[in-house]
Formats: structure tokens, sequence, C-alpha cells
């Protein structure tokens, strides 16, 4: 698999997230960790917001996922994704990154439901998947269970 | 003039036959022969839809504002937004390649 236009999220994970925020398989995952990288880290890379780990208790985003808020007209926020097309809208920057949660889970369900008719999905799903994976990483039982 | 929900609505499952896809959210599905299949939310709030929103709404589409402008003031019809969507979609399908 090969991917292309998505350098801020796929080139940023290669190259330089800083160590604090970096995922090793021997921590836990943060629960809906959101987090901002500074521009200046990256050189030419636009980098914004990022989002990962569990977006429900059986969905996680184990790659960070590259998402913007944006704040419309009326004063509600929007949050959205470039590479899903995704978006969530809130009267607060929580609301919205709720809503962008719940509709990017639903939006999972529903082409990984589309995937077994359309083999256009299925291309749409494993991409999806780079991102997002339905049941827990390899070893996070036992951490639980270690931790339990 | 900023549209309703409820009108963007009647567009996609009248104009376009979209199929409604109930989650949290009603969401609307077109399939296409050779293509992937496009998909739309709509906020679950009745209040006008204002810009940033409907920019959001019509990437789902793949299509640009003028266009989606269109569908909406029935300058536009199915047919077109089919040739649209196989010759210029926007943004294009292959934003990810596999």
């Amino acid at each position: 698999m090969s991917f292309s236009l998505a350098p801020t999220v796929a080139d940023s994970n290669v190259v330089s997230f800083p160590k604090a925020i970096r995922w090793m398989p021997h921590q836990s995952i943060p629960t809906h960790h959101i987090f901002s990288i500074q521009p200046h880290l990256f050189g030419e890379i636009k980098a914004d917001l990022f989002i990962f780990g569990e977006i429900q208790a059986d969905l996680f985003i184990i790659q960070p996922l590259q998402v913007n808020i944006e704040q419309d007209e009326d004063g509600t926020y929007i949050v959205s994704d470039d590479l899903f097309l995704v978006y969530g809208n809130g009267d607060n920057k929580s609301d919205a990154m709720g809503d962008y949660t719940i509709s990017l889970v639903e939006f999972y369900q529903l082409i990984e439901k589309n995937a077994a008719v359309n083999p256009f999905d299925q291309k749409l799903l494993a991409n999806l998947q780079f991102y997002i994976k339905p049941k827990p990483l390899k070893g996070f039982d036992a951490i639980q269970t270690d931790r339990d | 003039m900023p549209y309703k929900p409820i009108e963007i609505e009647k567009m996609l499952t009248g104009k376009l036959k979209m199929l409604s896809e109930n989650a949290d959210h009603t969401w609307f599905k077109l399939e296409l022969d050779g293509l992937q299949s496009i998909r739309t939310k709509l906020p679950n709030h009745k209040d006008d839809i204002r810009d940033k929103l409907e920019s959001r709404i019509h990437k789902q589409l793949r299509v640009r504002k003028p266009f989606f402008r269109e569908l909406m003031n029935c300058t536009k019809h199915r047919l077109y937004y089919e040739i649209q969507i196989r010759d210029n979609p926007y943004p294009p399908f292959s934003v990810l390649i596999v």
C-alpha cells in the first residue's frame, strides 16, 4: 500500500514527531488524545491538530489524523479532515470535536458495511484502516491486564 | 442566502436520488458504477447552513460551490452531476491511492 498527497500525516509521522507525543508499543494508548504541533517543527509542512487514540470502545485511531478547526459565520465550530472529508460541528470546539469523532465512527462503519459489495469502498476501507483499527492493538489487552 | 438542512436533504434525495442511511446523523449515499460511493451527512440542527459548513457538504459531494449552488437552485440535474463526478470530481477520488 502506498499513499500520496497525505504528506502532512504520513510524512510527519515518519519524520519527526517530538518524543513526548510519539506512541510506543509498551505504552497504553491515550484516550482520544488531541495535540497540536508547532509548524516550525516541520519546516514546510503545515501542521495543525492531530487526533489519535480511542474514539469508541472498540475503535482506535492508530495513526495521527490531521483535523482542521474553523469557526463559521454564526460562531459555531467545524472540525474536519481532508483525507476522508468527514466533518463535525458544534456550538464550541469541544462539541464540534465530539461530533467529528461520532461522524468518523459512523463513516467507518458505513464504509465497512458497503465494502463487501463495492470494490472501490474496499480500497477506501483499506485506507481508513491505515488510520483506524476496529480492535485493540496486539499487546494492548496484556497491558490492560497488567495494570489491573 | 443560506440553505436549511431540509432544503439540502430534498435536493439530495429528490434530485440526486441519494439513499438515506440512519445513524446518529443521517447520511446520504449515492452509488455510481465504477466509482467509490459518495456519502454526505447533514447536521442534526435545523438552523441555516453557513458558508463553511456548506463547503464541507459540497466537498463530500465532490463538487465545487458554484456547482452545488446550481444543484440547489435547480439549474443542474442529476445527469450533469454524474458527468461532473466522473469527469472532474473535486476533490478528486485519487487523493488516496492504494
